[in-house]
């Protein structure tokens, strides 16, 4: 009950009220006392309130602020009917049961009058709501402005009628109702929504219009001259009756506006109708832009909506690749005919001249009136993407109507758009194919960190420095080192061949293989052999791996080494450089006994500062701007230069002068780098 | 970017291919595709002449033992000829000359083709 009072006791209606009782008052100490005047006023001023009360309440239970206008008249128009069923019936049953309302006795007879009067209030009120809904359907300027002081004029108009009795006051009455009167038919002009409606819609519009009118003359008609009806409610409050009748004026004007509008818009209606499909169309489309990936997706509801903006019975599209030209996503019509109809057009128009949209009957050639059924015209409109034809829309029609100057507009704007989604779709799934791509390196990135040792073995007997450098594309590089025992460590380097993923995955197995296998073999060539075996169930036939792998024994100072294809490693011996490189065929390029006899394991002595440098391709084919390598020669002269040089060191200036020779080109393949130096070894067991 | 074709042609019932270019990763696909379409068409005796090679990566060298088995199921061979002696270290490294033949003059791996016994 508090929330309707708030909602009924809003400021502008106070407002209205407050003005009203001024005016009247005005009147009242005006024109001198009468006794029968206040106590009339205040019934008035008692009436207007329940009316704003049923306004309020009848505002929130219809809740129709949301409704089109056109199911607004619609219930509007099926109200109006009950109620008058209702009036026109009431007189005939009230003679029938003897009771007569213009001179009431009994109680059931005054009660009848109030209730009379109190749905008499009702209907007003309902018509009110109704008018002021579609009054503020299309938004205008001021509009809210116009009707508040339309409502204001309408009060001091109602209630002003309690001056009637008073003859030369009927002025005052009248010069409101005037005031209201052509507030309405001012905020009857220019009634815009009718403009959104499809044609159906304002056929319909203009039978209930004119049933509204009906109606409403009707039940005015009943106010005015039913002696009976129009009697009970003067009695009871002449402000509430003429309240009534200006409202019921209200509607008729507006409603013959309304009709009159409405035919006015009859005749274009057809236009706006396809006008409306057309934006809606394109509307739907500009969204679907952005969101398909799938070419055939797109296709297909590019032919649905070509249908409806051409008004066409059939559509398909051709796209071209190479001299081949594909067909996609037919409506309405067979391959068969849709390849006849296209043979058909490209050989009055070559492709290559149809740069704008083309417009051909095909009724007129015999031959291939057969084929196409009866498609009487066709229209082709290209899809340009960069000033050049990629493809073509195909719409056709089977009726009569031959397209004209609009149809062809339309169609070519839809067919830039379905271009623009094309390139669009085409664009997207690059760039998602690019961005899996670089996630997919990323892992790659993260798996070969995990994969290489984060520690470098430590021994009095040896210092060793690792450098890694990762190429973007991951190169597949991999080394590692085994702790077998306090006096034997094993070492390995290795480079799959392929890139990102599939590379690091193949480390990652080589990293498991190696290290159980170091527990159960002690001689490197066993080694490789079982891993050439174990490789050969995941390596694919084009993918291989090189690999050195060696054991150093402290014990005796001695290192077995053993190649699998892969690169030479480099031994700096009593100041001299040499190359090591045991036969080996690399792993997986072969699985029988070949790849077992070609392994051969060489023993080496180590002295104190020997070192053993170990590297992979990416090293020595490392390129510069011309594509000349870096090559074996210029390793072996930094190498040597820096010989008598920390590990460490040795290393830096290696990286040093790889990224100078190669400053100005891009990294393509992993760099690895390992230098081994022996120390306290003196060469004496 | 880089540059490369792979050309077929027959010369006494033997297939030649020759290289021309750098042969990587990217470049591969395209040699792969001549080695599929001789074997589609049934021609297993295949000798590539490396002559106009200047550079092969290790996706290069995947395409002859992608192939390699299916050829010699089919009594066909890949032979390898005029490699420049960078190209010729590679193969080298590796260890192909145990899988492969491989000779100087092209000439020679077509007479090794007519008389096998020899």
């Amino acid at each position: 009950m508090f929330e309707l009072s708030n909602d009924i006791i809003n400021r502008i209606r106070i407002q209205f009220l407050v003005l009203g009782l001024v005016g009247i008052l005005f009147l009242f100490l005006t024109f001198g006392f009468d006794p029968d005047f206040f106590p009339k006023l205040l019934i008035e001023l008692f009436v207007t309130l329940t009316l704003f009360f049923i306004i309020a309440n009848l505002s929130i239970i219809l809740d129709i602020k949301k409704k089109a206008p056109l199911s607004l008249i619609n219930n509007f128009v099926i109200l109006l009917g009950i109620w008058l069923a209702f009036a026109f019936t009431l007189n005939p049953m009230l003679e029938l049961v003897n009771v007569n309302l213009s001179k009431p006795e009994s109680w059931i007879e005054y009660s009848i009058i109030y209730f009379l009067n109190f749905i008499s209030l009702i209907s007003s009120a309902y018509i009110f709501i109704i008018l002021k809904n579609l009054f503020f359907q299309g938004k205008r300027k001021n509009g809210k402005k116009y009707f508040n002081a339309f409502v204001l004029f309408l009060l001091l108009a109602a209630l002003a009628s309690i001056l009637d009795q008073y003859e030369n006051l009927s002025f005052v009455k009248m010069v409101f109702t005037a005031n209201a009167i052509l507030l309405m038919i001012y905020s009857s002009a220019n009634i815009s929504w009718i403009a959104f409606l499809t044609k159906a819609q304002k056929k319909n519009l203009l039978l209930l219009s004119v049933a509204v009118i009906v109606f409403i003359s009707l039940n005015l008609g009943a106010f005015l001259y039913s002696d009976n009806y129009s009697e009970i409610l003067n009695n009871f409050s002449s402000s509430s009756q003429y309240f009534a009748i200006l409202i019921n004026i209200y509607a008729i004007i507006y409603f013959t506006f309304l009709l009159v509008t409405t035919l006015f818009h009859l005749p274009t209606a057809e236009a706006i109708d396809r006008k409306t499909i057309e934006i809606s169309s394109l509307q739907y489309f500009s969204k679907l832009i952005n969101q398909v990936l799938n070419f055939n997706e797109l296709a297909e509801t590019t032919t649905e909506l070509a249908l409806k903006i051409s008004n066409s019975n059939s559509a398909w599209i051709i796209m071209i690749e190479g001299d081949k030209k594909n067909f996609f996503a037919p409506q309405n019509i067979t391959l068969t005919n849709a390849n006849k109809i296209s043979d058909f057009v490209f050989s009055i128009k070559p492709e290559e001249t149809i740069k704008e949209i083309f417009l051909t009957e095909l009724s007129n050639s015999t031959n291939q009136k057969q084929a196409t059924e009866n498609f009487q015209s066709v229209a082709v409109a290209p899809f340009k993407m960069h000033n050049k034809i990629v493809g073509f829309l195909f719409v056709a029609r089977n009726h009569d109507l031959p397209f004209d100057e609009e149809d062809k507009n339309s169609i070519q704007t839809f067919s830039d758009y379905a271009t623009i989604s094309f390139e669009n779709s085409k664009l997207l799934s690059e760039k998602i194919e690019i961005e899996r791509l670089e996630r997919e390196l990323a892992v790659a990135r993260e798996m070969q960190k995990k994969i290489l040792p984060n520690k470098l073995p430590q021994n009095n007997n040896f210092e060793v420095s690792a450098v890694f450098i990762p190429a973007y594309e991951v190169g597949g590089d991999y080394y590692d080192f085994f702790e077998l025992s306090k006096n034997r460590l094993a070492f390995v380097i290795a480079d799959a061949s392929g890139k990102g993923i599939s590379a690091a995955f193949i480390m990652a197995e080589l990293r498991g293989i190696f290290q159980s296998l170091v527990a159960y073999f002690e001689s490197p060539k066993e080694i490789l052999m079982k891993t050439n075996l174990l490789l050969q169930r995941s390596l694919e036939r084009k993918n291989f791996v090189t690999a050195i792998f060696g054991i150093i024994d402290f014990n005796n100072n001695t290192v077995l080494i053993t190649r699998a294809g892969h690169t030479q490693a480099l031994l700096i011996n009593n100041d001299e450089i040499h190359e090591l490189k045991p036969k080996g065929i690399g792993l997986g390029l072969n699985f029988t006994s070949l790849f077992d006899d070609s392994i051969e394991e060489i023993k080496l002595k180590m002295n104190d500062e020997n070192i053993l440098v170990l590297f992979t391709d990416g090293v020595t084919e490392a390129k510069n701007k011309v594509n000349e390598e870096y090559g074996i020669e210029s390793l072996k002269k930094i190498i040597y230069e820096n010989r008598n040089e920390e590990v460490d060191f040795i290393n830096q200036k290696i990286v040093e002068s790889i990224s100078e020779f190669s400053k100005d080109s891009c990294q393509h393949d992993d760099i690895t780098l390992l230098v081994i130096k022996f120390k306290k070894i003196n060469g004496v067991n | 970017m880089s540059e490369f074709s792979a050309n077929a042609s027959e010369r006494l019932d033997v297939q030649v291919i020759n290289l021309n270019g750098y042969l990587d990763a990217h470049t591969a696909p395209q040699l792969e595709s001549t080695f599929s379409e001789l074997i589609g068409s049934n021609k297993y005796k295949i000798v590539v002449n490396f002559q106009e090679l200047k550079y092969i990566s290790s996706a290069g060298l995947g395409v002859f033992m992608a192939f390699i088995e299916k050829i010699r199921d089919n009594k066909g061979d890949i032979k390898l000829v005029e490699m420049k002696p960078n190209v010729f270290n590679i193969f080298d490294l590796l260890g192909f000359p145990l899988l492969y033949e491989i000779y100087e003059k092209e000439s020679d791996a077509i007479n090794r083709f007519q008389n096998p016994k020899e």
